[in-house]
């Protein structure tokens, strides 16, 4: 074989060979969380392999002695409610700050970023106030509004520069077809940049699913999600990692699950703006 | 051309047209200030003044009291507030450059992967997806040093364990560790679009001329991609200095306090002492730091688009 | 106007429209009205209708309420909707609501070494009246609880008695009798005796640790290593609320304990909490020799269904320098809300709970064993229970533990949680190495007075 031949083997070895060991870095938790799901409660920590018998029982006692699919419902209600809210008020707002000038867009823009600066910590009694005072605390409508205000930063951002990579062209022609604005920007807009607009969905749909601060803090029995259930499983004497493992195990699924029915739009645009349009 | 300059300037000059659409963006815009207002303003006008007072919620009748900048005094004269600051800083550039670094290599060679790349993708976005607070216990669980399957196979690979969690020296990189494992599959995808969005002419006119493949990948390559390692470094700063699960969970902020953070400390202040004030006070500090680093990340960037259009 | 300044009017005056239906809107209504007002023939049924709401601690002493609430719901017609949370979650939530006074729970799960600050805070209802006007027969008999347990939950001011114990524990030294036995080391007798006997046990079986303990730096871990000081005649405060850390008595108690976790205990001792005692002692191949602790965890691990070595272990009632038993004391209390709207129907579930016929359902059941009532730990299901698991040892010992109890060693003061706190993170660092014990008592010393003097002492 030819140097050359065998340089590009190992090249391709070599990438080839660290994916997989990452992958495997990626995966391996969640499988061992998987693995200690399915084993009787009292033997965790045992690593005998030969004696091990998979049991459904920590599922059993999770999905039905405590009220996890509840918590599961809710987390389901409230992430799927803040992506329908946030989306279409973060994607007009996304929108006007890409093809709208204006005096103080960027200083909007900066202050819109900043309040995904803040330590959570800090606004969280005067928040439980505010809420308390409108008769929210533990509703999901709470929950949703809360989690609104916390991703659309986020939407807004991502929003922007995927419409601003968009070429003006298309646009300014349905203009001149008669289309308003708003016209515009469903009809055009979002069709032709809905790939990162479901990307960001789903990572919306990911941060609320995931949140556990302001959950603990606001929610009580009606409207808690999962997250804030997984330290009861914390016993007296030990913690029982058996249903734990499950319950987190159940817990991650869905989005996993999301994440790979939309892999198509995960896989296309993080490109914030960067590629067309400032060429 | 012509027509469509006249078309986004809208030939119709009548004064009130022009006002409506000077107004039309406030439409798009009003929904999401609403939001803010409501939900950004009130409570960081509280939070604000709250760290001008003395406000401990355990006190009989607590009642918010205006000591002015007291908060901040007591705050600078206390060794765990800098502590704290200095290890915050220590996560943060751990984790970050963990992240870029980790992140740009597996996106390149991710990028160079003909086959499986797909489902490379969605493997490595697993961490991303579980919740911190569950991946905290995980990892707490693995680390755990008599039983914790990373130890078991250390021990049984080269004899040796690692006191993660426990070591003075190791339980800050250790969490570190975790929250660099957690977003890493981030950067991969931003980096990743950059890669696949680079325009492939200036690496053929580089390869006709001999380059080889490090040196593309230092001169055209890593200076191409600066803006979205900006992009990448800008939300893993302003996150990695909001890390509480991964740390509260695991260490909970020890041995002692070597593994906490000022985030980590403001509840613990603000929700295990219930001392409102001074917690207000660090947060108000931390959130100043986060956005004047944020604040260099944004004009880097607009900079160099400036320079780049 | 200019655009900038129309939006920035626009959006003010909508949050502020909103701020204005807030501020009128009335806050969330707590519960139920009680019920009927025909007098009920039936004092169990009187708060028929009416809805209990708990917040309750994640452990054992919860189990019970949820395995038996029905028989409560369908004796007296109220209806239970508890929430189960983990220790600081549950804290922080009776805090917020008691702070907006929203009286959201009635009935409340109070730890004792928070108890001082809700006491000072006035978040709980007093009892004694309750007690002696309105109590069901053959329910809970308040004179059956040991004082010792009650005393913890006994108002500063007025001496009244704020909450109903449901579960105590004491400090014991738990130990491996058969290595012990095997390595002829005498069962240690004081303090100093687990330090030697550690140390034996290091040479002659290596592969065990000497000690397991707690040597992480929350407050949760205070009373290991405070608790400890105390044999040697050492405390955090005295009676005068004076800072006592920084004495020949406690260097010497804080010496030999760290030494204990540092050169017996496992290597990342300084960080190991709760929770990581039970899977080392109970371990099958390893395991520690050592352990003091609150004895609701020997009741778990003297059970060998529980723990391998289940069979194999003692408990010894220490004493020390200082003529005085090592502490760990704990114990757990439901309180009714101050502004709790349904107090009458709570005191009701109060006296369910700890009512004899379910703690015995408890002991028959398996849940647990350690049981603060002294009808309980002389009826004959229990004593047979205590046999059948092979803890007629451990229930035999119980009442020692608890008489050896001495809250002369506790700092019972509202600010509990800071001055723990600043205490146990210093001793982990010393655990850790980070600082000798020396320095480590100079600075709790120094931040607890500066703790105290900003609490007005």
């Amino acid at each position: 074989m030819s140097a050359r031949r065998l340089a590009r083997v190992a090249a391709t070895a070599h990438v080839y060979v660290v994916l997989t060991v990452y992958a495997v870095v990626c995966l391996f938790p969640l499988l061992w969380m998987l693995f200690t799901s399915l084993r009787p409660d009292v033997g965790e920590f045992d690593y005998d392999m030969s004696s091990f018998s998979a049991t459904l029982d920590n599922y059993v006692k999770v999905l039905t002695r405590d009220a996890y699919r509840e918590f599961l419902l809710n987390s389901a209600i409230i992430s799927a409610a803040v992506v329908l809210v946030t989306m279409p008020i973060g994607a007009m707002a996304g929108y006007a700050m890409a093809r709208f000038k204006f005096r103080g867009k960027d200083n909007l823009f900066f202050f819109v970023l900043s309040t995904r600066m803040g330590p959570p910590v800090a606004i969280a009694v005067p928040l439980f106030m505010l809420m308390l005072r409108f008769g929210l605390i533990d509703s999901k409508v709470g929950m949703i509004l809360v989690y609104t205000f916390m991703n659309l930063g986020l939407s807004i951002w991502m929003c922007r520069g995927f419409f601003e990579e968009l070429s003006p062209e298309l646009e300014e022609s349905a203009m001149l077809d008669g289309l308003d604005r708003w016209g515009v920007l469903l009809r055009v807009a979002v069709p032709l940049a809905m790939g990162g607009l479901v990307a960001t969905a789903i990572l919306i749909f990911l941060f609320t699913w995931n949140e556990y601060f302001f959950a603990s803090v606001l929610t009580r029995a009606d409207a808690k999600p999962f997250t804030v259930h997984l330290p009861s499983y914390f016993g007296n004497r030990r913690i029982l990692w058996g249903p734990l493992s499950a319950a987190s195990f159940l817990g991650a699924i869905v989005p996993i699950g999301l994440a790979i029915a939309a892999r198509r739009y995960l896989v296309a645009v993080f490109t914030f703006g960067t590629v067309r349009g400032k060429r | 051309m012509e027509t469509a300059r006249r078309v986004w300037q809208q030939p119709d000059v009548d004064r009130w047209s022009k006002r409506r659409r000077r107004l039309e963006p406030l439409w798009f815009l009003l929904p999401s200030l609403t939001v803010f207002a409501v939900f950004a303003i009130w409570p960081t006008i509280e939070a604000v003044v709250t760290s001008l007072s003395r406000y401990n919620l355990t006190e009989p009748n607590a009642r918010r009291v205006f000591i002015g900048l007291e908060n901040y005094r007591t705050m600078l004269a206390d060794p765990t507030f800098w502590g704290d600051l200095v290890r915050s800083f220590q996560f943060v550039i751990a984790s970050v450059t963990v992240t870029l670094l980790l992140g740009f290599y597996i996106a390149y060679l991710l990028f160079n992967a003909n086959r499986g790349r797909n489902i490379f993708r969605i493997l490595f976005l697993v961490p991303m997806t579980v919740s911190p607070a569950i991946t905290a216990l995980s990892f707490k669980f693995m680390f755990n040093y008599e039983f914790g399957v990373i130890n078991v196979m250390l021990d049984g690979l080269i004899g040796k364990k690692l006191n993660l969690l426990g070591d003075a020296g190791l339980a800050l990189w250790a969490t570190a560790a975790i929250d660099a494992w957690i977003w890493t599959p981030l950067v991969v995808l931003i980096l990743l679009s950059g890669l696949e969005s680079l325009p492939v002419e200036p690496f053929e006119a580089a390869a006709l001329d001999g380059a080889g493949a490090w040196d593309m990948l230092r001169s055209i390559t890593v200076p191409l991609l600066k803006r979205f390692f900006l992009i990448a470094a800008l939300i893993r700063i302003m996150d990695a200095f909001r890390v509480y699960e991964i740390i509260q969970l695991t260490t909970a902020g020890g041995p002692g306090n070597l593994s906490e953070t000022l985030n980590v400390y403001i509840a613990k202040r603000g929700f295990s002492f219930f001392e409102m004030g001074p917690a207000s006070a660090m947060a108000m500090i931390l959130t100043f730091i986060i956005v004047a680093v944020g604040t260099v990340f944004v004009r880097q960037s607009s900079a160099f688009e400036e320079a780049t259009s | 106007m200019t655009k900038q300044k129309l939006l920035i009017v626009l959006t003010l005056a909508v949050a502020g429209a909103m701020l204005l239906v807030a501020c009128g809107a009335p806050p969330a209504p707590a519960s139920e009205a009680p019920a009927t007002d025909a007098p009920a023939a039936d004092p169990l049924r009187a708060y028929e209708g009416t809805t209990l709401r708990l917040a309750l601690k994640q452990g054992y002493e919860t189990t019970a309420i949820e395995n038996y609430i029905q028989d409560f719901e369908d004796k007296t017609g109220i209806n239970v909707e508890y929430e189960v949370y983990d220790e600081p979650t549950l804290r922080e939530k009776f805090v917020l609501d008691s702070t907006a006074q929203t009286g959201t729970y009635d009935v409340v799960a109070v730890q004792f070494w928070y108890f001082p600050e809700y006491d000072k805070a006035g978040w709980l209802e007093p009892l004694d009246d309750y007690v002696t006007n309105d109590s069901i027969d053959g329910w809970l008999d308040v004179g059956e609880i040991p004082d010792a347990v009650k005393a913890s939950f006994v108002g500063k001011e007025d001496g009244k008695l704020y909450s109903i114990p449901v579960s105590a524990a004491g400090g014991v030294l738990t130990y491996r009798a058969d290595v012990l036995e095997a390595l002829g080391i005498p069962a240690p007798v004081s303090v100093k005796d687990v330090v030697t006997a550690a140390a034996l046990v290091k040479e002659g079986r290596p592969e065990l640790y000497g000690w397991i303990g707690r040597g992480e730096s929350s407050f949760a871990s205070f009373s290991t290593s405070a608790g400890w000081a105390w044999a040697y005649g050492a405390r955090v405060l005295d009676e005068a609320n004076s800072v006592t850390v920084d004495t020949p008595e406690m260097l010497e108690a804080m010496t030999d304990f760290v030494a204990l976790n540092r050169e017996f205990g496992p290597p990342d001792q300084a960080s190991l909490g709760w929770d990581a005692e039970t899977p080392i002692f109970c371990a099958d191949g390893g395991g520690a020799a050592f352990n003091f602790e609150m004895s609701g965890f020997p009741g778990f691990w003297m059970n060998p269904a529980n723990c391998a070595y289940g069979e194999n272990l003692g408990m010894a009632i220490l004493t020390g320098p200082g003529n005085h038993a090592p502490q760990w004391f704990y114990a757990e209390a439901l309180s009714i809300s101050k502004f709790s709207n349904n107090k009458e129907a709570a005191w009701l579930f109060l006296q369910w709970r700890m009512s004899p016929d379910i703690l015995l359902r408890e002991v028959t059941d398996g849940i647990r064993l350690d049981i603060p009532y002294n009808a309980v730990l002389t009826d004959p299901a229990y004593l047979a229970k205590a046999e059948e698991t092979s803890l007629d040892d451990y229930v035999a010992m119980l009442p020692d533990i608890l008489n050896a109890v001495d809250m002369r060693s506790w700092p019972s003061v509202p600010e509990f949680v800071k001055v723990a706190e600043a205490f146990q993170q210093e001793i982990s660092l010393a655990i850790a190495g980070e600082q000798t014990v020396e320095e480590a008592l100079a600075k709790a010393q120094t931040n607890i007075e500066q703790i105290m003097r900003e609490a007005g002492y």
